[in-house]
């Protein structure tokens, strides 16, 4: 699981160009979102085309969304479990 | 001045259905005289639209004087004779239609494919869907911070012609809503010149000035990589209308990241927001401080 959450950090530096930023940064509990990495939702729109085109996985449910996207831990944990790819 | 736009048309809920009764037996132009009067009142009693208006003729566009209380003045009676007619649309009543641009748009009536349209509060925006056939169901990103008669019959219109409304949420959460719409394979329409309360700008010149642009709305598009349009319905007369194609994007960009591709969606979007100022200045119906939010 530590490999996934590691290689899901790197991903989300890809896909939302945080350049300035390390995977050794990312906390893997800390919220994506507001106080955290203080992403929007547009972010949260990239992160979603990032699961399905690496991972095979369709995030179209608002409720399941916000809760997997909650921080790099939950992330991990939903990709390892709903994976196609 | 207005620091944000309030997303509301205006009239109360009986003032918007006696309009939709009259139109339904009486033409538009019939209503005039009354418009002209509500004019008059709307500019006395509303300092801001009244101060945002004047800053768009006299330092926008450099106008001075006597030509510039001409043009203020043209600019509420085009704005009255557009929310007449958006009423009379809504009452039934239809318009002469021509489409500049019109290869284009044949073009994705003949292969469809998702797409997104970004719109302007420039012209007759809320027509867009009524007066133009679309090759798939549109899906509209709408401020719900309308009375509920304009709301219902934006609604109850859109249905008709195969558009549906994705109201904005406070959490974003009309994001996914968006994706999903694209996803399915249908059209995204979106404005381009609207920040909300609490969204990011970008920045870019228009008419010369630096002004603020949602920041989402461009990074949604990119983010999605469809073409991108932008189409304005131009008020010509007693109902007629042209309707403005352009192309934004194809769906890929010279810049390498997001946020580059972002600004030069942008740029494309003002460049032909200016195209259709220039065409028609008296049609810019952002009557609120546009460059100060």
């Amino acid at each position: 699981m530590e490999q996934l959450e590691q290689e899901l950090k790197a991903r989300i530096i890809e896909a939302l160009n945080l350049e300035e930023m390390t995977v050794e940064q990312i906390d893997s509990d800390a919220p994506l979102f507001g106080e955290g990495l203080g992403l929007d939702s547009i972010d949260s729109l990239e992160l979603i085309m990032m699961l399905d085109k690496y991972y095979g996985i369709k995030l179209t449910d608002k409720t399941i969304a916000k809760q997997v996207l909650a921080n790099v831990r939950t992330l991990a944990e939903y990709v390892n479990e709903h994976r196609t790819k | 001045m207005n620091k944000t736009w309030s997303g509301k048309t205006g009239g109360s809920k009986w003032q918007q259905l006696f309009l939709l009764r009259v139109f339904k037996h009486v033409d538009p132009v019939w209503m005039y005289p009354i418009m002209w009067l509500w004019v008059i009142g709307y500019i006395i009693t509303r300092r801001n639209e009244r101060q945002a208006v004047w800053y768009y003729w006299t330092q926008r566009r450099h106008e001075t004087g006597v030509h510039a209380a001409y043009h203020f003045w043209l600019s509420y009676i085009n704005f009255g004779k557009a929310v007449l007619d958006r009423f009379a649309c809504w009452a039934g009543r239809s318009m002469n239609i021509r489409i500049d641009g019109e290869e284009l748009w044949n073009s994705y009536l003949v292969h469809p494919q998702p797409l997104i349209i970004i719109g302007s509060h420039i012209g007759n925006i809320e027509l867009t869907g009524y007066l133009v056939q679309m090759p798939k169901d549109v899906y509209a990103l709408v401020y719900l911070g309308d009375t509920e008669l304009v709301v219902e019959q934006r609604e109850k219109l859109f249905n008709q012609h195969g558009l549906h409304i994705i109201p904005v949420q406070r959490d974003g959460g009309h994001v996914l809503d968006m994706h999903k719409a694209l996803s399915d394979g249908y059209i995204l329409s979106i404005l381009g010149d609207r920040l909300l309360l609490g969204s990011r700008a970008m920045m870019m010149p228009l008419l010369g000035e630096e002004a603020p642009f949602p920041e989402g709305t461009y990074r949604m598009a990119v983010a999605e990589q469809v073409p991108v349009l932008s189409m304005y319905v131009m008020r010509e007369g007693h109902n007629r209308y042209t309707i403005y194609v352009r192309q934004l994007s194809d769906g890929t960009y010279t810049a390498t990241n997001h946020k580059q591709q972002a600004e030069e969606l942008l740029g494309r979007y003002v460049e032909v927001m200016e195209e259709m100022l220039d065409r028609y200045p008296h049609q810019w119906f952002n009557f609120y401080s546009f460059w100060q939010q």
